[in-house]
C-alpha cells in the first residue's frame, strides 16, 4: 500500500522531463532528494510466466535506480538471459532486487544510471525519440545490444561510459542474480550448496534419465 | 619500546602463498627469525568460506590488472594467507623427467637448470605434508611409492571421461589431490560436496593456510597479514636492506632483514620487483638484463563440455577427479611439440554461465545452461612456450589503492600453442563422443591461474632472472620463490612443483645460512 509520500515520489520519479533542479544535483543526490534514498518505484515488468512472482502491476521500491531504469534493466535482462520456457522468470527470481543491491555504491549508481541513458540515446538516434528500448522486438534490441558490445555505440553518453564494459559487467550481474536462485537451480537440475553434508550419492548415477527437470 | 616493525628479522617473505606458506614454515623450522608479508586477510574456513559461488569470487578473487596482447587472458589469483591454494582443485602433479630438459629433446623452449631427480624427494616430503591422495598406477609418471593416501572414487562426471577414454584406448587415472580422502592431521576428508573452489570449509583441502602456516607460527614465525609491501629498497652495497610496506592500517612501515625472499606469483613478484628501481637498478631490482617479467604463461587452456542425452549431475563429488596424461609428450606426428593434460572438471551454474560459457548470450545461454545436470567436462592444460614478448610490465597510467601502478599483462598465444590446444580439443570430444555423448560444447576458456615464468631460473646470469635455487643472479641478499621461476609451463598443474622448490630453497637457505645470513 502506497502512502501518500511515496505517490508523490512516484510521480517525481516518473517525470523525466530535464529541469535545471535535476541538472545541479548527482545521481545519487537526485535519488536521496526524490525519494529518501528508498522510493523508488516500479510497476510491472516485461518478463513471462508470473505466478509466483510479483503480480502483474505490483509496486517496488529500488535504492539504485529509478522506475524507469527498472523496466529498462528488465528488458535488458530478457534480452540477454532469454530464460527458456520452463525457467523461471525474472521476477521470480527476485532479480532486479538483486541488481539493486549490486549497483548500491554511489559511483556504481552513477554509472549505471549514464550507461542506462546511453542506451536511451542508442534507441532515439535509430529508432527515433519516441521509440524506447522496451518496445522494440527482440531482433532491433539484439542489434542494439550487438553493435554496443562492439564498441560502436553512437551515444553522447558512451565517452564517458565504455558500452562494452558496461554490458558485460550487466550480464555478469544478471548470471549471478538468476543463475544464483534455487528457483532456477531447481529448473535446471543443481542440487545446491550441500556445504554440511555433501553429496554422499556423488558415485550414483541419476536413476531416471531426465528426471526431475523442474 | 621497540616496536616489530624495528626488529632485524633473518628472512623476510614476501607472499604466504603456495611457495610463501611453505618456506615460512621450512625456514621457521631450521631457527631462523622469519616474517611473512602478505597483502590479503586471513581467512577461518569455518566462519568465511560458503558453498557460494557469487560470494567466493569476491572474497577470493580480486586483482585490478591490465589485459593486453593478441590473446588477454583473464588472470586469477588470490589474495589471502595461503594464496591461490586457497582457490585451487588440489590438484598435485609432479613434472615429468622430460619436461626439465625440452630444448634439448624437442628444440623448443629452454631447458631447466634443475631436473626431477633434484625434485624427487622434495616432491615426497610435500605430499606427505599434504597428504596427498592418489594412486601411482598413472603409467606416464616416473615409478614412485604409494601416495600418503587412497585416490577418492570416481563421481559420475569422472566415471562418464573413464569409459569414453578407455574405450580409445587412453589411460585415465584418479587425479592425486591434496584432499583429504581420509581424516589426516587432525582434518576431515572430504565430504564430496564439490566446491573446492570456493575455499574449502570442511578444511579437507591441504591449503597452505591450514598445513604450513599454523607450523610456522608455532616455530615462531610471524605472518602478517593485510599488509602489502610496495617496494623493496637497497643499501649501498646493492643488497635488499628493507621492505616498504603499509601495515593493516595503512601506514607506511618498513622492514629490515638480512635476506628476503619474494613469493608474490608470477605477475605480482616482477611487478615488485620492476616497482623497486632505483638509480643503482634503474630498471627495477634483478633486472640486470632486462628478463623480469618476460617468458610469462599460463598454460594453452581450454575446456570441453560433452552433452547426455541422460543427466549425469557431474557437479556432485569433487570438481576435479580423473586425469588422463597420454598426450603429455611430444608426438612429432601431430606436428607440434609438447602436449597437455586431461582433467575432468565440473563447476557451479555461475562459473559455467559467467566463466567457461561466458561468450553466450541470450537464447544460446539458456539452452545451454537449461541442460545443466547432462554434461561432462574436460579441463585441457597445455604446455605454452615461453616467448619473451609476453611478458608483465608497470602499467603507466593505472594505480591501485596503494598508489602501485598495475601490472599489464601481455600475452598471445603462439602457433604451437594453438595447435597444441585444438589437438586437446579434438581429443577431449572424442573422448565424448566415445562415451556416448550427444553433442560438444567447447568453452573459449580464457582465463588462467597458473601463473608461471617472469622471473625465470637458469645457469647463465645474461637469460635468467635467479639461479636454480631461487637466488637472484644481480642482488646477493634476494631470492625469488614462485611460479616466476618456472623455465617452462609444462602440461602440470604448476602448485606442487612450486611447493616442491619452496622446500628446496629453504634447505639451501639452511645449508649456505654461514655466508647468506
Amino acid at each position: 500500500m502506497l502512502n501518500g509520500a511515496s505517490a508523490r515520489l512516484k510521480l517525481k520519479i516518473q517525470d523525466t522531463t530535464p529541469s535545471p533542479m535535476k541538472k545541479k544535483l548527482d545521481r545519487r543526490k537526485f535519488l536521496a532528494v526524490s525519494g529518501a534514498g528508498s522510493g523508488l518505484l516500479w510497476a510491472g515488468c516485461s518478463s513471462p510466466g508470473e505466478e509466483g512472482g510479483q503480480p502483474q502491476g505490483a509496486q517496488t521500491a529500488f535504492q539504485s535506480f529509478s522506475g524507469q531504469d527498472a523496466r529498462l534493466l528488465d528488458a535488458l535482462g530478457m534480452v540477454i538471459l532469454a530464460p527458456q520456457a520452463n525457467m523461471p522468470s525474472l521476477q521470480q527470481a527476485n532479480l532486479l532486487a538483486y541488481l539493486d543491491q549490486q549497483y548500491a555504491s554511489e559511483q556504481q549508481s552513477q554509472q549505471l544510471g549514464q550507461a542506462l541513458n546511453g542506451i536511451r540515446q542508442e534507441v532515439a538516434l535509430r529508432f527515433g525519440d519516441r521509440q524506447s528500448f522496451e518496445k522494440l522486438d527482440s531482433e532491433q534490441q539484439l542489434g542494439i545490444l550487438q553493435t554496443l558490445r562492439q564498441g560502436q555505440g553512437r551515444a553522447e553518453a558512451w565517452q564517458s561510459v565504455s558500452p562494452a564494459q558496461f554490458l558485460n559487467q550487466l550480464r555478469a550481474q544478471l548470471v549471478d542474480g538468476y543463475y544464483g536462485h534455487p528457483l532456477v537451480w531447481k529448473a535446471i537440475g543443481f542440487g545446491g550448496r550441500a556445504q554440511f553434508i555433501g553429496y554422499p550419492d556423488y558415485q550414483q548415477w541419476p536413476e531416471t534419465p531426465g528426471q526431475d527437470e523442474g | 619500546m621497540m616496536q616489530d616493525s624495528d626488529k632485524l628479522y633473518d628472512i623476510c617473505i614476501v607472499g604466504c602463498g603456495a611457495a610463501g606458506g611453505v618456506l615460512a614454515y621450512e625456514l621457521s623450522r631450521q631457527g631462523f627469525s622469519v616474517v611473512v608479508f602478505e597483502e590479503g586477510p586471513r581467512f577461518d574456513p569455518f566462519k568465511d568460506f560458503r558453498n557460494d559461488e557469487a560470494y567466493a569470487r569476491r572474497l577470493l578473487l580480486r586483482q585490478d590488472m591490465v589485459l593486453d596482447g593478441k590473446d588477454p587472458m583473464r588472470i586469477f589469483m588470490v589474495k589471502a594467507v595461503g594464496g591461490g591454494t586457497v582457490h585451487y582443485a588440489g590438484i598435485c602433479l609432479r613434472l615429468h623427467r622430460n619436461d626439465f630438459r625440452i630444448k634439448t629433446l624437442d628444440g623448443v623452449g629452454e631447458d631447466w637448470p634443475v631436473g626431477y631427480d633434484d625434485l624427487e624427494p622434495y616432491y615426497d616430503k610435500v605430499e606427505k605434508m599434504l597428504g596427498v591422495s592418489g594412486t601411482n598406477t598413472n603409467p606416464f609418471d616416473e615409478p614412485r611409492g604409494p601416495y600418503p593416501l587412497p585416490p577418492h572414487a570416481p563421481n559420475v562426471n569422472s566415471q562418464v571421461i573413464i569409459q569414453g577414454a578407455q574405450k580409445l584406448g587412453l589411460h585415465p587415472v584418479a587425479a592425486p589431490l591434496a584432499i583429504l580422502s581420509q581424516p589426516y592431521d587432525g582434518r576431515f576428508a572430504c565430504n564430496q560436496c564439490g566446491f573446492c573452489f570456493e575455499g574449502c570449509r570442511m578444511t579437507a583441502k591441504s591449503s597452505v593456510d591450514l598445513v604450513y602456516v599454523p607450523r610456522a607460527e608455532k616455530n615462531g614465525a610471524l605472518i602478517r597479514p593485510n599488509c602489502r609491501v610496495r617496494r623493496l629498497g637497497t643499501d649501498a652495497q646493492g643488497k635488499v636492506s628493507e621492505a616498504i610496506y603499509f601495515d593493516e592500517y595503512r601506514r607506511e612501515q618498513r622492514q629490515r632483514a638480512k635476506l628476503f625472499i619474494v613469493a608474490c606469483n608470477a605477475v605480482n613478484t616482477p611487478r615488485l620487483l620492476l616497482n623497486s628501481d632505483s638509480s643503482r637498478f634503474p630498471d627495477g631490482l634483478a633486472n640486470h638484463n632486462g628478463v623480469v617479467g618476460r617468458y610469462f604463461m599460463h598454460n594453452t587452456v581450454a575446456a570441453v563440455f560433452g552433452e547426455f542425452e541422460r543427466r549425469l549431475d557431474s557437479y556432485k563429488g569433487l570438481p576435479q577427479g580423473t586425469i588422463i596424461q597420454d598426450f603429455y609428450e611430444t608426438d612429432a606426428q601431430r606436428g607440434f611439440a609438447r602436449g597437455y593434460t586431461m582433467e575432468s572438471f565440473f563447476v557451479g551454474p555461475l562459473s559455467i554461465a559467467n566463466g567457461f560459457m561466458g561468450h553466450l548470450w541470450g537464447q544460446d545461454l539458456s539452452r545451454f545452461m537449461s541442460r545443466y545436470p547432462h554434461y561432462s567436462a574436460l579441463w585441457l592444460g597445455g604446455e605454452d612456450l615461453p616467448d619473451e614478448d609476453n611478458r608483465i610490465t608497470l602499467d603507466a597510467d593505472q594505480k591501485d589503492e596503494f598508489g602501485m601502478p598495475l601490472p599489464r599483462i601481455t600475452y598471445g598465444y603462439g602457433d604451437n600453442d594453438l595447435k597444441l590446444r585444438e589437438h586437446s580439443m579434438q581429443m577431449a570430444e572424442a573422448i565424448f563422443e566415445a562415451a556416448g555423448a550427444i553433442a560438444s560444447h567447447r568453452s573459449p576458456a580464457r582465463g588462467s591461474a597458473h601463473l608461471m615464468g617472469s622471473c625465470r631460473m637458469g645457469e647463465d646470469p645474461q637469460r635468467s632472472v635467479v639461479d636454480s635455487f631461487g637466488r637472484s643472479h644481480s642482488v646477493p641478499n634476494l631470492f625469488l620463490c614462485d611460479g616466476s621461476v618456472f623455465v617452462t609451463s609444462t602440461a602440470a598443474n604448476p602448485t606442487l612443483t612450486i611447493q616442491a622448490l619452496a622446500t628446496r630453497t629453504a634447505e639451501y637457505i639452511g645449508a649456505e645460512k654461514n655466508s647468506l645470513i
